[in-house]
């Protein structure tokens, strides 16, 4: 199977796929009810979570409200789980699969190229310049000696928020990054790799990190001390994930904020005045394409300087 | 696969690093604050000594939360030292 083959294979299961899916399903998709007169919300539904996703239609308005299956919850002790999919979930999975296929692609026509001993054109050699940046510019000098081990973690980080903010740019789509439960997901498993590689960077050291006992103070001061720094140190580690994921989240909310009223003022304007905020828009637009980019790049430097940090904690 | 070229030292890129990673700093500092006033106040409760140990939490918490941040950025200036002199050897 050649690549241009596979290519056309993914897209067409992405994009021809889901219409199919709901003229299969019948009555879970409908045209989104027409005629709503006043004033109507079109920022909150954007930026929050549902359990309706829309996906694209050839007739007017171009596109079908769909609801998502409502599961049972599952009961875990008293506590109860509610793990029917929403909006945001559609979302991730759809970023998962767009990834994980794209980027065996990308390795498939890496290794063929590197069989016929050139180097990868057009968008596999784009992937791959941006993953050696990310690699020897980002990751390595921040983790410091022996970190090529946490280079899958980070790079997957990276592929997967950006393409999720991604996602969020294009129609129908929908941003799970601008949701504080995937942000603060992520954040935690950043904090569980920056730990764990303290842990075994450091051994009994680790330990450091968390309690403070300092030998060079007076005997009556050290456990004074010990009590007041220590709860320091541990807000400290704790801070950190918890930055990362308020940073994500509200770096995304915040711009797709600003085009949604920007988009709002276009109508509130009716007339040669509403080419004001469409320019606005179109110009926040191509920032949050950069943003986009920009968040995923600080959500991987700030864990690869996190993880550095405590592994050369002993020195 | 080809092994790719060892990292190159990048100065702009570990400035930026540097500087990026203090983007945090300031929750530490309300949290330490806000830990030390709410066990200051709970132990003005418990005594009745209201609010001396609150007034004496603010202040314990602030300099606590100032003199990790002063840790830190010594521990990273060592840790910038060692690497630059890694560098010239």
């Amino acid at each position: 199977m050649t690549l241009r083959s596979l290519v056309a294979t993914l897209a067409l299961l992405v994009f021809a796929a889901a219409p199919a899916h709901a003229a299969g399903a019948g009555s879970a998709c409908h045209l989104p009810e027409a005629g709503h007169e006043g004033k109507v919300d079109i920022i909150t539904p954007h930026i929050t979570n549902g359990d309706h996703i829309e996906i694209p239609y050839w007739k007017f308005p171009f596109f079908l409200e769909c609801t998502l299956p409502k599961w049972a919850p599952l009961h875990v002790g008293s506590l109860e789980l509610d793990l029917s999919p929403t909006k945001h979930v559609v979302m991730l999975w759809l970023g998962a699969v767009l990834l994980l296929g794209g980027m065996v692609l990308v390795g498939r026509a890496h290794a063929r190229a590197m069989a016929r001993g050139a180097a990868p054109r057009g968008g596999p050699n784009a992937i791959e310049a941006m993953i050696l940046y990310i690699r020897n510019e980002v990751i390595l000098p921040n983790v410091g000696h022996h970190g090529e081990g946490f280079v899958p973690y980070l790079l997957t980080a990276f592929f997967f928020i950006l393409t999720l903010n991604l996602l969020g740019l294009v129609p129908f789509g929908s941003t799970a990054t601008g949701n504080i439960s995937v942000t603060a997901t992520l954040a935690l498993l950043t904090f569980l790799t920056v730990e764990v590689a303290g842990l075994r960077a450091n051994g009994v050291g680790y330990l450091n990190t968390m309690f403070y006992w300092n030998n060079e103070l007076p005997v009556v001061m050290r456990p004074l001390m010990f009590l007041i720094m220590s709860p320091v140190e541990m807000i400290g580690k704790l801070t950190k994930p918890f930055a990362l994921a308020i940073r994500l989240f509200a770096n995304m909310t915040a711009g797709h904020i600003v085009v949604l009223a920007l988009m709002g003022l276009i109508f509130e304007f009716a007339g040669p005045a509403s080419a004001a905020p469409l320019l606005m828009s179109v110009v926040i637009m191509v920032l949050e394409l950069f943003v986009a980019f920009l968040q995923a790049f600080i959500f991987t430097l700030l864990s690869s300087v996190f993880i550095g940090q405590i592994r050369e904690a002993h020195h | 696969m080809s092994n790719p070229p060892p990292p190159t030292p990048d100065a702009d890129s570990a400035s930026f690093g540097a500087a990026a990673k203090y983007a945090g700093l300031g929750f530490q500092l309300v949290a330490s604050i806000l830990l030390f006033l709410y066990l200051g106040r709970w132990v003005d409760r418990r005594i009745g000594t209201e609010p001396l140990f609150l007034l004496l939490g603010v202040f314990t918490g602030l300099a606590a939360a100032i003199y990790s941040m002063y840790r830190s950025l010594m521990a990273d200036q060592r840790r910038e030292a060692e690497r630059r002199g890694e560098g010239t050897r």
